[in-house]
């Protein structure tokens, strides 16, 4: 509320609102903190912990999670020019893709008769993963399980498929029920068997990260006993044309936080967390990590670019830090969005240093992935789960020559034998989508 | 949980039709002022940022805390028209624009930019509990903390007419060569309302209760939910006066909500409000707008609706997959 107040009174005066926000926020942030927490305790007796006991993912990284893991320690990027995309780019940008064909996928998942679409296929696999790994029963009525799933494109790469027959009159094919984002979830879901709650967001590149924050909440607020959240997203000639029209594609390997940076590698995947609340969980020992705190706002500046010094995302990391009552220096490691594009490290960057004024070790694994858009959230998030049970922070690859603007320097190297408490992950969308999470050692 | 609605703008198809239900078009310039930008936008956009600026006009607000959409199709023209010149030629130079209206959430984004809205700020793009998730989300916020008091929500879709042919070939729609009663007929509209933790002089109507439920088994499944309902709001079977059903008129589809009308709601004034908008994902959106008009007595489109209604039900499906129940009462 605060800052809409000041913005409305100081509209176009960008020095006075600079001059407000970094002297006066940090203050009414605290007041804010202590507001927050009365009226969170006097409308739930106690605040609920919530914890991951599961996770899956299948991303360029490989499709196991012992097997990201060791690509991602030892510096191995699965960014390649693309085999399965039907686009005449394949061979011009390169991409994070999952080189498995949808017959490979479906078989690796049993499936034997009707192959629903790609962006169904590794979804299910790393959803499969997730609840395999929490060793939650779903068919326990007793519990209240939902599924919260994000996808930008949905059966797009389906429908480009059919979608020329269509024109020509001489389809065959309902495409037109898979194209929709609500399809891979419907699809994840029933094999699954969840049907307390289920749900599809779709906030663009910070789309998988609202899900697991949904999910949170609803976990929270009691409505909820654990939820399965996360994202897919299918490479498609849709949004690798969608993106080199908005000129946002790096023929090369992608170079987060470096100068040179020329743009973003598209990349494809899915990643899924089990969240369950502290009162379900039987085996403690299943926790992999704690969920502490989330904000979303928007950046509300431009529906592509974001502001020059990433407001929106600095209200999503303070927001963050709120919720989760830490201060900047409580964070060990920021896993930022970093998707190379000239404008978001700019911005980012700029807002990583408003938020962490002594400065704060961060990487962009998108050099690892490509920027898998819908997944990108989910997938990120199992990367801070790894880093915070496996003592290691993840290189920000190919970086030599900081943003003259910010000097920012990211971890350039893997790091391994350092502790880590609490993880902040961020992301960001077209729209002006921008969002933050904390992740902590339970 | 609950929440109350202080106005509500809803864009919809008016009358009946056996081929679609198609908004008439305003004249978006009188609201949104006749800028490039407005020639820029989508029809889904257009629809989006029209009605959620009625609404807020209606509203004493210049500002919201957070901003909730729901859309089941997102963009659907748009999309098309980044992807047909496609599939015609790759590597021709293609413009962005349509791309980016595209994408689900430039509605609440476009939103946000126009307000100059900082807040949170969701989209949900799920079938038929788009803009029930929508209202879930934003009446969370609510209960959340302080600093989420008046929300904007909205439901929007829009009908072009090769997703109309799509629907065709995939065997969903009403025609000439099946029988009557089965198949649909689709539609199209917009529904912007603001809602706030505290009732203002402004309130129209409360939000009590919104129930989804995912494939129910049968009748008795949705019947259940209707009654926990009723005991969560203290309420008896006779003091619900009004309720819309959203059968959509494919007999097969229609089945479950049929019977639960005819068991439970036998002598009830009802009414299935899909013959005055069709179907479309977020059709609930144009229910709960009835609703708020026969609360306040301003409907003029049930001339056998009781004189007083204090408490309207909305039971709606789509495609006997994704059901949601509303409970919407006078303040």
């Amino acid at each position: 509320m605060y800052f809409l107040f000041y913005h409305k009174r100081h509209k176009g005066n960008k020095d006075l609102k600079q001059f407000i926000f970094v002297f006066f926020v940090p203050f009414v942030v605290e007041i804010g903190t202590l507001f927050f927490t009365i009226s969170l305790n006097s409308k739930n007796s106690k605040p609920m912990n919530i914890y991951i006991t599961g996770m899956g993912c299948i991303s360029a990284l490989g499709s196991e999670t012992d097997q990201t893991l060791y690509n991602l320690q030892n510096e191995k990027s699965g960014l390649t020019y693309m085999d399965f995309v039907e686009t005449q780019y394949n061979q011009k940008f390169m991409a994070g893709e999952i080189k498995m064909s949808n017959q490979d996928l479906a078989n690796r998942l049993g499936l034997t008769h009707k192959i629903p679409t790609r962006t169904s296929l590794i979804g299910l696999w790393a959803a499969q993963q997730a609840v395999n790994q929490s060793g939650i029963e779903i068919v326990d009525k007793s519990y209240k399980t939902g599924f919260i799933s994000a996808s930008t494109v949905g059966g797009m790469v389906n429908t480009e498929r059919h979608f020329q027959n269509f024109l020509n009159g001489t389809n065959q094919e309902n495409f037109v029920s898979l194209n929709d984002m609500g399809d891979s979830t419907e699809y994840i879901a029933n094999t699954l068997k969840i049907s307390n709650f289920i749900t599809t967001i779709n906030t663009a590149c910070a789309s998988s990260l609202n899900a697991i924050i949904l999910g949170s909440r609803m976990i929270k607020q009691g409505i909820l006993d654990r939820v399965v959240v996360g994202g897919t997203d299918s490479l498609c000639k849709f949004t690798i044309n969608g993106f080199n029209a908005l000129m946002l594609l790096d023929t090369e390997a992608c170079l987060p936080f470096d100068a040179r940076r020329k743009g973003i590698n598209l990349g494809e995947g899915a990643a899924y967390l089990v969240i369950e609340s502290e009162k379900v969980i039987k085996d403690k020992s299943k926790i992999l990590a704690q969920i502490s705190g989330y904000g979303s706002s928007n950046d509300a500046y431009h529906q592509t670019a974001s502001s020059p010094n990433g407001y929106g995302l600095q209200l999503a990391m303070k927001a963050a830090l709120k919720t989760a009552s830490l201060t900047p220096k409580d964070i060990n490691y920021l896993n930022a969005h970093g998707t190379a594009t000239p404008n978001n490290d700019l911005t980012e960057g700029w807002a990583i240093k408003e938020t962490f004024t002594e400065g704060i070790s961060f990487s962009s694994t998108k050099c690892f992935t490509g920027h898998t858009l819908a997944a990108s959230g989910s997938i990120e998030a199992v990367f801070s789960i790894l880093s915070i049970n496996n003592d290691f922070l993840p290189a920000n690859l190919g970086f030599q020559e900081a943003i003259q603007e910010h000097g920012l320097i990211p971890i350039s190297t893997t790091q391994k034998g350092v502790s880590l408490k609490h993880i902040m992950s961020n992301s960001a969308g077209m729209g002006g989508s921008c969002s933050s999470i904390i992740f902590s050692k339970p | 949980m609950k929440a109350y609605i202080n106005s509500i703008h809803c864009m919809a198809a008016q009358g009946a039709s056996n081929t679609v239900f198609k908004i008439s078009e305003p004249n978006y310039g009188e609201i949104l002022g006749n800028s490039g930008e407005l020639r820029r936008m989508s029809k889904l956009v257009k629809m989006g940022m029209y009605a959620s600026q009625k609404c807020i006009n209606e509203t004493t607000l210049e500002q919201m805390d957070a901003i909730v959409v729901g859309t089941g199709l997102g963009g659907v023209e748009s999309s098309e028209k980044f992807l047909i010149p496609l599939l015609e030629n790759e590597s021709s130079t293609h413009s962005p624009t349509p791309f980016i209206q595209s994408l689900p959430n430039s509605i609440a984004g476009q939103i946000a930019l126009k307000l100059k809205c900082y807040g949170y700020n969701m989209t949900y793009v799920h079938r038929g509990f788009s803009f029930e998730s929508a209202l879930l989300d934003a009446m969370m916020l609510i209960q959340e903390n302080d600093e989420n008091k008046n929300i904007l929500v909205g439901g929007l879709d829009e009908l072009v007419d090769s997703y109309v042919e799509q629907m065709r070939q995939a065997g969903y729609l009403k025609e000439a060569s099946k029988p009557a009663d089965l198949g649909v007929v689709l539609g199209e509209g917009a529904t912007f309302l603001q809602i706030s933790s505290e009732e203002n002089p402004q309130t129209q109507a409360i939000l009590k209760d919104l129930r989804m439920l995912y494939r129910p088994e049968n009748d008795i499944d949705i019947t259940n939910v209707i009654n926990e309902i009723l005991i969560d709001n203290n309420l008896i079977i006779n003091e619900i006066d009004f309720v819309l059903i959203g059968n959509c008129g494919d007999k097969y589809l229609d089945e479950k909500l049929k019977s639960v009308s005819e068991k439970q709601f036998m002598n009830h004034s009802k009414m299935n409000f899909k013959e005055q908008c069709g179907e479309y994902y977020t059709s609930s959106g144009y229910a709960l707008w009835q609703a708020v008009q026969l609360i306040n007595g301003s409907s003029g489109l049930f001339d056998e609706a009781p004189k007083t209604i204090n408490n309207v039900l909305i039971i709606n499906h789509y495609n006997d997959i994704n059901y949601s129940i509303f409970l919407i009462s006078k303040p």
